[in-house]
């Protein structure tokens, strides 16, 4: 063991209230999930100033997974391969695609839905994949009473994608409305790995349905790993405004409006490729949609 | 910390940092590990060891969530009559993984025989999962329709199993030394041997 180097302390509570009433007493300490991201970090071992780990493996709410008639509920503990296990009954192809490309098998049966949520100032496909999705993820806060809320899964985040409760409350489950399958159609892409090329990758997420020729309730979200996570109702009106079929200028126009807002809400590492590639990708589904909407 | 674990078939009692991964406790404290890997958590890869049989990146596993695990790396797994089946299959091919990637890409195949293996076992206990899947699943339900799921769509279409699953499990290694279809070729075979061998034993 390197001189000076302290061993963290390691919480196991066995209930989500233990592990609130942990993390209320020691607000230094932290809460461990999968930990793929956590140890993936430079510098994270050795490191002096560790931080006391409350490992949230031990508790059982937090890896149930229940299926309802409209929504399939996960715990934060549940890994992403299960999810994507039980998805393959319920989810469209397309998600179940989109799901898939996170990362390998191997990192699959590691990270958790919580973990993947709840990275401080990263964002990857899961949190643009779930808010795209229009999921609720049910948060914990860290107080004396403990009390928790369900909130929509774009408001974990702020435009420049910092996570809004790192220290303040613990993840506890995720409800995706499976309901929506049949009626919305889904699309999902991302360009390079988020975790390995984060300054050049993008997220992008839209779920939307055509109703006589237009865009209805179209959900878009575009996430710049390091820099912006990107939810705007404004956009969504400006694009349930179009009406298919529509040119080619129309589409070019449309994106760069998304270049334009993307630049106001990044944060100052954001590279302008990022920028140019999420502006292209709507032009490219955009396109798509349009493609598929003249073939009837 | 104590840690207390099977690493290749002997007994370890270890005192480590909590946190310390275990690509730095096989390096520095146990000894004779070739581990080549020194991403210290980017995931290259090259640091796959076998977890209780399931292929797991050791730069990304802390000593507190090993205590009784059974741990299995490149050095011990090349011991096993396992690996020389998988070994026999590369000869068969005469295709093989380059030297730098030999070790992780014969983990991540014994990874995918053993899910098939677990197929295999939950189908002859007569263990399926319904389509409109259960109201609630326990921990370990969900862990074998997991495997279910995984393996069965290995075997999708002609009984063999397929290049999609294949990809992805190997996307954890960067190297394109060798072809998928290959590899495809290598699995089918190295679970024949050993299946053939399993019966003869039985």
């Amino acid at each position: 063991m390197p001189e000076g180097l302290r061993s963290p302390t390691v919480f196991t509570p066995k209930s989500i209230s233990e592990a609130v009433a942990f993390k209320f007493r020691n607000p230094n300490a932290r809460f461990w999930a999968g930990g793929t991201y956590i140890m993936s970090r430079p510098g994270f071992y050795p490191n002096p100033s560790q931080r006391d780990i409350i490992s949230l493996e031990g508790i059982q709410d937090l890896t149930r997974i229940y299926h309802a008639d409209r929504y399939l509920e996960a715990g934060a503990m549940v890994t992403i391969q299960q999810l994507l296990t039980m998805g393959s009954f319920m989810f469209s192809k397309e998600l179940n695609n989109a799901i898939n490309s996170i990362g390998s098998s191997v990192i699959r049966n590691q990270a958790t839905i919580g973990g993947a949520l709840c990275t401080s100032d990263m964002r990857f496909s899961l949190s643009c994949i779930l808010a795209t999705m229009n999921a609720q993820v049910e948060i914990r806060m860290v107080s004396k009473s403990a009390n928790s809320r369900w909130i929509p899964v774009s408001k974990l985040y702020d435009r420049k994608g910092i996570f809004l409760f790192s220290e303040s409350a613990l993840v506890t489950r995720v409800r995706i409305p499976t309901d929506v399958t049949s009626q919305y159609q889904f699309i999902s892409r991302t360009l390079d790995s988020p975790m390995h090329n984060p300054s050049e990758s993008v997220i992008f997420g839209l779920q939307y349905s055509i109703n006589q020729g237009s865009i209805a309730t179209p959900n878009l979200c575009i996430a710049l790993p390091d820099s912006c996570f990107y939810m705007s109702q404004d956009f969504d009106n400006l694009l349930s405004t179009l009406s298919f079929p529509i040119t080619q200028e129309k589409a070019s126009r449309i994106s760069k409006r998304l270049a334009s807002d993307l630049k106001q809400s990044v944060r100052q590492n954001a590279s302008p490729l990022q920028i140019e590639r999420a502006a292209r990708l709507l032009d490219v589904v955009l396109n798509e949609i349009n493609t598929n909407y003249l073939a009837g | 910390m104590r840690l207390n674990c099977n690493i290749n078939g002997s007994q370890y009692s270890l005192v480590v940092n909590s946190d310390k991964p275990l690509s730095v406790i096989l390096r520095e404290q146990v000894l004779a590990f070739a581990e080549n890997s020194q991403c210290q958590g980017a995931q290259c890869g090259n640091c796959l060891v076998l977890i209780n049989g399931s292929a797991a990146l050791s730069c990304l596993i802390p000593a507190f969530k090993l205590n009784g695990a059974s741990i299995l790396t490149f050095e011990g797994f090349q011991k096993t009559r396992f690996c020389h089946d998988i070994e026999r299959a590369y000869a068969d091919i005469g295709n093989q993984p380059c030297p730098q990637c030999y070790p992780s890409k014969t983990i991540i195949i014994e990874s995918i025989l053993n899910k098939i293996d677990k197929e295999n076992q939950s189908r002859i206990s007569g263990f399926r999962i319904g389509s409109g899947g259960h109201p609630e699943l326990s921990q370990n339900q969900q862990n074998d329709s997991s495997a279910n799921e995984q393996a069965a769509r290995s075997r999708s279409g002609t009984g063999s199993i397929s290049s999609e699953l294949i990809a992805q499990e190997m996307a954890m290694s960067s190297c394109q030394c060798i072809e998928l279809s290959d590899l495809e070729k290598i699995i089918n075979l190295a679970y024949k041997y050993r299946s053939r061998r399993r019966a003869r034993r039985s």
